[in-house]
C-alpha cells in the first residue's frame, strides 16, 4: 500500500520519548572509544530533536575528547558537525571545556611501513582549539614520543595550540617519563603559568626545566603526580596557594636516594594554605617489585607539617614506617578540620596517649596499621561523632580483630566487605555546612601558643636527618622568630593577593 | 464483550481487523483497555492506517508463541541486542513506513516492537549527516523560523520528498 502524506495525513512526528528510543541506540554504553558523532548528527536535525538530545548529552561536550580512540575522519566530521551547530545558532564547541590528546594520533602508517607525522591530524587537533574559546582543561597522552623528529612535531604543536589556551586552568600530562624537555612541555607549561590552577605530571621527571617552569606558576592550587623527588623543593615557595598536594609515587620509577622531607618542610613554610596531603605508594600493581622506601617524609618533617598547615581535610600517608603518634598528637591540636585520615600500613602507629580532637572527621583508615590498638579506635568513635567510616588497623580473624567487630557492631557499623575490614554507619548528618566552618573557627589562635620550642626542637632533628639539605631551614627559623614577635594574622580562605609584593606577609 | 478470544481493532479511517487476543499480549494499550473497557465491541486505534496495523499485527503474529520475559526497557543501553531473522521483513521497510511503525509500536506500547523499529532508525542514521537524516526521515528544519506548527506539519509532509 502506497503511502501519500497529505495535510489531512501528515508525515508522522514522533514525539519526544519515542525518540529517545531511538537516540539511545544510537550511542549504547557498550561502545565505548567512539565520538558520539550520530547523537550530536541528529541533535542538529532540527529544534524537537535538538531538545530531546540535549536530555541525552549530560556531560558529554566535558568527555568528548576522553576516550580518544577514533580516527581522522571521524575527528574531521565531528569538526565539520559544530561548524553546522555554528551555523545554526547552537555553537557546541562553546561547550568544550576539556580537551584530551594521545599524541599516537599525530603518527600515521607509511606505506613502506614506517611510521610518520600526520600533519593533517595536527591541523585538525589545532583548529579544535582554535574553536574552543571555553577551554579549561587540557590533557595529553605523550605516548609513542621516542624519534627526535617526533620531539620537533610535538613541540611545534604546543607552540601553534598555546595561543588558544588563555583560559585554561588544568594540565595533565600522562606518560611523559623522560622527554619532557625534548619535547618542550615545559614551555608549553610556561605559557600556561598565568592561569593554571591545577597541574598532573603523572610521570614526568623534574628536571631542572620542568622545576624552573612550575615555579612560575603563582597560581598553582593543587599538585598531583606519580614522580616526586626532593628538587621539587625549590617550586613549592612560589606556591602560596597550594590547596592539594598529592604524591603517588610508584616504585617502579626511579628516584633520588634522598628523602622528601626538604619538600614536607617547604610545604609547611610556604603553603598554610593547604587542606589535602597525600602521599601513597602507587599503584598496587607494582608491589610485585621491592617497595622503596628511601624517598619517605621522616615524622619530624610531616610533624612540623601539621603544626604548620592548620587548614589540613585530608590526610593520607600510606606505607610509611618512620610515622609515630607525635604525628597524631600534633595532628589533634592542630587540624580541628580534619575530616579523612588514612594512614595505611604505618605500623609504627599504636595511638596510645593521643586525644583526638577531630570533630569533622568522617573516614578513618588504618589498614595494616597493626600497632593501633581497640582503645584508640574506641576514643576515636567517641570524638568523632560524624565518623561514618571506618578501615580496621586489625589482623584479620585475631583476637583483638574479633572484639573490635562486636564493638564496631555495637556502636552502629556495618561491614561492608567481607573481610570485615571496611566498616560504616549511618549519620543523620543535618549539621549545616555553615556551622560546621563556624565550629572551626578555634583552631586558628587557640593552637598558635602551643609551644614553639617544640616545633624548633623538629627543625633541629630534622637538620640532623637530612644535613645540608635544607639551606633554607635557616631562614625559615628567621622567620619564624620574626613572626612570635609580630601579632598573627589568619586570613580567612581569601586569595594571596596576587600583586603583593611581599607574599611572605601573609604567611602565619 | 462478543468474543473473548478475539479482539476488533478499528483504524483511523474505519478499518476494522479481528485477530485472536493473544496475539497481543505485548500490547500495554490493549491490556489496558481489554481491563477497562473489554464489554465494548471494537477497540479504536487512532492514528493508525490500516496498512501499518496490519504490519503491526503481522508482527505481533510472528511473535505471539514467545515466551522471552516482556522487555522492561526498549532502549536498555547495557546489552546489545541480537536481531531475530523473523523480523528482516521489518528492517527492510522504506523510511517513511518506518517512521509510522515506530509511531505505532509507540501507540500500542508494544516494547518489542520499538526496539525493532527505533533500532533500525538508529542503524540508519548511522554515520549520516544531519542533512542526509532530515532528508530520510523529514522534520522541520533547524534553521527555519517556528510557524503554527499544524500548517508547517502539512506543508512539510506534502512537500518533503520522501526518498530511499
Amino acid at each position: 500500500m502506497a503511502n501519500h502524506y497529505t495535510s489531512q495525513n501528515p508525515a508522522p512526528r514522533l514525539p519526544p520519548e519515542v525518540l529517545i528510543q531511538v537516540f539511545k541506540h544510537l550511542q549504547p554504553e557498550w561502545i565505548l572509544y567512539t565520538l558520539p558523532l550520530d547523537l550530536l548528527a541528529v541533535s542538529l536535525v532540527c529544534r524537537e530533536w535538538q531538545a530531546v538530545t540535549e536530555s541525552l548529552f549530560g556531560r558529554m561536550f566535558d568527555n568528548l575528547f576522553a576516550r580518544c580512540r577514533y580516527d581522522i575522519h571521524e575527528f574531521e566530521k565531528l569538526l565539520r558537525f559544530f561548524r553546522i551547530s555554528r551555523e545554526c545558532g547552537l555553537d557546541y564547541c562553546h561547550r568544550i571545556t576539556r580537551i584530551t590528546i594521545c599524541t599516537s594520533q599525530f603518527s600515521k602508517q607509511k606505506k613502506s611501513g614506517g611510521w610518520t607525522h600526520n600533519q593533517k591530524a595536527e591541523n585538525l587537533f589545532v583548529h579544535l582549539f582554535s574553536i574552543c574559546p571555553n577551554l579549561q582543561r587540557v590533557e595529553i597522552d605523550a605516548i609513542d614520543v621516542y624519534h627526535k623528529r617526533r620531539f620537533k612535531d610535538l613541540q611545534r604543536f604546543y607552540t601553534r595550540i598555546l595561543p588558544f589556551c588563555t583560559k585554561v586552568t588544568d594540565f595533565v600530562l600522562e606518560n611523559d617519563i623522560d622527554h619532557p624537555e625534548k619535547v618542550y612541555t615545559h614551555l608549553f607549561l610556561a605559557g600556561l603559568a598565568n592561569t593554571l590552577h591545577s597541574i598532573r605530571l603523572y610521570e614526568a621527571k623534574h628536571t631542572t626545566a620542568i622545576l624552573r617552569t612550575l615555579s612560575s606558576c603563582r597560581h598553582i592550587r593543587s599538585f598531583e603526580s606519580r614522580y616526586c623527588d626532593d628538587r621539587l623543593a625549590t617550586a613549592i615557595p612560589s606556591w602560596p596557594n597550594l590547596r592539594t598536594f598529592r604524591v603517588a609515587q610508584s616504585p617502579s620509577l626511579s628516584f633520588s636516594s634522598k628523602n622528601l622531607d626538604s619538600v614536607i618542610v617547604q610545604l609547611a613554610t610556604s603553603c598554610p594554605r593547604l587542606t589535602n596531603l597525600e602521599l601513597s605508594a602507587g599503584a598496587a600493581g607494582c608491589r610485585s617489585r621491592p617497595v622503596v622506601r628511601n624517598h619517605l617524609p621522616s615524622n619530624a618533617a610531616l610533624c612540623l607539617l601539621a603544626f604548620r598547615c592548620r587548614r589540613l581535610k585530608t590526610v593520607r600517608l600510606h606505607q610509611n614506617p618512620k610515622l609515630t603518634d607525635a604525628f597524631l598528637r600534633v595532628l589533634a591540636l592542630t587540624a580541628p578540620r580534619l575530616r579523612v585520615l588514612e594512614l595505611e600500613e604505618c605500623q609504627a602507629l599504636t595511638g596510645e596517649d593521643v586525644v583526638p580532637a577531630w570533630p569533622c572527621l568522617t573516614s578513618l583508615g588504618l589498614r595494616g596499621c597493626y600497632g593501633v590498638g581497640m582503645a584508640f579506635v574506641e576514643k576515636l568513635i567517641a570524638a568523632c561523632p560524624k565518623l561514618r567510616e571506618i578501615t580496621a588497623p586489625f589482623e584479620p580473624y585475631s583476637e583483638a580483630f574479633q572484639a573490635m567487630t562486636e564493638r564496631l557492631r555495637k556502636l552502629g557499623f556495618v561491614a561492608v566487605d567481607k573481610r570485615q575490614l571496611e566498616w560504616r554507619r549511618k549519620i543523620d548528618d543535618d549539621v549545616e555546612e555553615q556551622e560546621e566552618e563556624e565550629m572551626i573557627e578555634v583552631g586558628g589562635d587557640g593552637g598558635e601558643a602551643v609551644d614553639d620550642g617544640l616545633v624548633l626542637g623538629w627543625l633541629r632533628k630534622i637538620k640532623e636527618e637530612a644535613g645540608t639539605n635544607l639551606n633554607n631551614i635557616s631562614e625559615w627559623e628567621e622567620d619564624e622568630d620574626r613572626n612570635g614577635m609580630e601579632s598573627e594574622e589568619e586570613e580567612e580562605e581569601e586569595e594571596i593577593d596576587e600583586e603583593s609584593d611581599h607574599p611572605e606577609d601573609f604567611l602565619f | 464483550m462478543s468474543d473473548p478470544a478475539n479482539i476488533t481493532l478499528v483504524t483511523m479511517d474505519g478499518t476494522t481487523f479481528t485477530v485472536p487476543s493473544a496475539y497481543l499480549h505485548r500490547s500495554k494499550l490493549v491490556q489496558d483497555w481489554l481491563r477497562s473497557e473489554g464489554d465494548k465491541q471494537a477497540m479504536e486505534v487512532k492514528h493508525v492506517t490500516p496498512f501499518v496495523l496490519q504490519g503491526v499485527l503481522n508482527f505481533c503474529e510472528i511473535h505471539a508463541e514467545d515466551t522471552s520475559e516482556p522487555l522492561a526497557d526498549p532502549a536498555d543501553p547495557t546489552k546489545p541486542f541480537e536481531a531475530d531473522p523473523r523480523d528482516d521483513a521489518f528492517r527492510g521497510m522504506p523510511d517513511d513506513q518506518l517512521l509510522q511503525f515506530t509511531m505505532a509500536a509507540d501507540i500500542l506500547q508494544i516494547p518489542e516492537l520499538v526496539r525493532l523499529t527505533a533500532q533500525e532508525m538508529a542503524s540508519r542514521i548511522d554515520g549520516k549527516s544531519p542533512d542526509q537524516i532530515r532528508a530520510m526521515f523529514n522534520p522541520d528544519d533547524l534553521a527555519e523560523e517556528d510557524v503554527d506548527s499544524d500548517n508547517e506539519m502539512g506543508e512539510v509532509g506534502e512537500e518533503g520528498a520522501i526518498s530511499k
